[in-house]
């Protein structure tokens, strides 16, 4: 009988690895599994936090329009996050997805403009490559970061996806690391997940004396052509997956381009054995 | 399985984990483990008919069933050979109440991993048999796992794993026992190779349109502009016809 915490620790595993926009699923189908709810509610809820904050949740919050992202760059203490385009933060329930108890926040004035000048840019490059993408851009401490999360769910035809970019830029050293993350779950009569993951690091050719427009511009130039270097890469690698990969693992048809006669093998292999009773 | 004891005997049965491959202590071929061949902690080797570790008081299947089970073993070898060009294949079979029979035929192939990417296709064609004088009644529940991973400098990782399962039901004459072979052996090839049409279609056409759908490959300005092109073009055919 497995003990409390080795209960945990397979649920929240579980839990961890939910497919995009599947949690709440993924969530019942573990009550079920591990029982007692008491336990779960309390011990599961440091996964939930873990799993919203990996995967940029996003989140409605009332005061504020469209969906604020929910991240790991804008966590201020446990359960408040801030949304930096109003600069406001708030209080997330993990387990229901709401938020309440709005705040303003003390904002990191040296980068501040900075900030607002990539927000302003990373918001037109979402809208122009990510249909029904959110992002948020972030500044503190001389670093400025941008997350950009866009899902499509279509449980009703068997499939959902999550595609993930977090990318951040030292000011001081002109530094650029970025990480992109894509996830797609078919489960029609199967189950079939694609999970990729790239990360990179390069320098921006525009430094901290440009204004901040320049900066900004070059930046996205640079986020967009990695990105879009990225998504062919992975088109290559399927292309590649398939004719060859897959192809190395079963024929469609036997070199004889023929399928087998089973009569034929059955009289070479056994003989009269199982015909003589 | 650590969870519920006793929920593990199902989870067992009716959850899809890669096929284990085990070298037979007797003839030194491969073999594949699975419930249907395991008793206790120890799994019965197609090829000797015997288990390891030994065991006493095992479970064998009948006289009859396991002349069956040989033809079946030496079919699928080459069956195996012609579709799969290497790999590891088994057959088991066991009896059911009331003269049925049931088997299951494994599959397993590793790619050679070319090239950066590394492949795996397992196979698990499940079957039930009831026999009415000349006339068999045969269900089958085939699953394929197939596992496709790929690291590259421009990809990163990329991971493309999963599993489909589909189900199929047939009628057969039965002159004589062998030639329950050969039916189960077509309507396993049959759906076989509608399962790999059915993947690559799923796996590398739907997953590889969504990831395309997240982002897209053009500026989604320049798309609207083209469709209002269209749209304009479209609608003026239309007027000029009129």
């Amino acid at each position: 009988m497995a003990t409390r915490e080795e209960k945990i620790k397979i649920a929240s595993k579980f839990l961890k690895a939910a497919p995009p926009g599947e949690i709440n699923d993924v969530f019942n189908d573990v009550r079920t599994l591990v029982g007692d709810d008491e336990l779960l509610d309390g011990g599961i809820l440091t996964a939930l936090e873990e799993y919203n904050i990996e995967e940029l949740a996003t989140v409605e919050v009332p005061g504020i329009e469209g969906k604020v992202i929910v991240s790991k760059h804008g966590l201020i203490e446990r359960n408040r996050f801030l949304n930096p385009k109003t600069n406001q933060t708030f209080m997330l329930d993990h387990l229901r997805q709401t938020a309440s108890d709005l705040e303003s926040h003390t904002v990191d004035e040296e980068v501040e403009e900075l900030r607002k000048a990539i927000e302003n840019d990373t918001e037109a490059y979402v809208a122009d490559r990510y249909a029904e993408g959110v992002s948020a851009v972030y500044g503190s401490k001389g670093v400025v970061t941008i997350a950009i999360v866009h899902n499509k769910y279509s449980p009703s035809n068997y499939w959902n996806g999550r595609w993930r970019s977090v990318w951040t830029l030292d000011v001081a050293t002109n530094e650029v690391k970025g990480a992109m993350k894509c996830k797609v779950h078919y489960y029609e009569d199967g189950n079939v997940q694609l999970e990729t993951a790239k990360e990179l690091e390069n320098k921006l050719t525009k430094d901290a004396s440009e204004p901040h427009k320049v900066i900004a511009k070059a930046l996205l130039d640079f986020i967009g052509a990695a990105e879009s270097k990225y998504q062919q890469a992975l088109n290559e690698s399927y292309h590649d997956l398939a004719e060859s990969t897959f192809n190395g693992l079963r024929r469609a048809l036997p070199y004889t381009r023929t399928k087998l006669d089973w009569n034929k093998i059955l009289t070479y292999r056994i003989g009269a054995e199982l015909a003589a009773k | 399985m650590t969870l519920l004891p006793e929920l593990s005997e199902d989870l067992l049965s009716s959850i899809d984990q890669p096929l284990k491959v085990q070298t037979c202590d007797k003839t030194g071929k491969e073999y594949l483990l699975c419930d249907y061949n395991r008793d206790s902690n120890s799994y019965r080797s197609p090829w000797s008919n015997e288990f390891s570790p030994p065991l006493a008081d095992a479970t064998y299947p009948s006289a009859k069933l396991r002349k069956l089970e040989i033809a079946a073993n030496d079919a699928f070898d080459t069956y195996r050979e012609l579709y799969f060009e290497g790999g590891v294949s088994s057959a088991y079979f066991w009896d059911l109440d009331d003269g049925a029979f049931a088997g299951v035929i494994l599959i397993k192939k590793i790619g050679d991993g070319k090239g950066r990417s590394k492949g795996a296709w397992d196979s698990i064609h499940i079957f039930e048999v009831q026999e009415k004088a000349r006339n068999a009644h045969y269900q089958l529940t085939s699953t394929v796992m197939l596992y496709m991973l790929s690291s590259k400098n421009e990809l990163g990782d990329m991971n493309l794993s999963g599993s489909m399962t589909r189900q199929a039901e047939m009628d057969g004459i039965v002159d004589d026992p062998s030639m329950h072979i050969a039916n189960i052996g077509r309507m396993i090839e049959d759906m076989e190779t509608k399962m790999r049409h059915l993947l690559k279609d799923v796996y590398f056409g739907k997953t590889k349109d969504t990831v395309n759908d997240l982002r897209s490959i053009e500026s989604l300005a320049k798309v609207r502009k083209q469709q209002e092109l269209q749209r304009e073009i479209a609608s003026k055919l239309q007027a000029r016809q009129q």
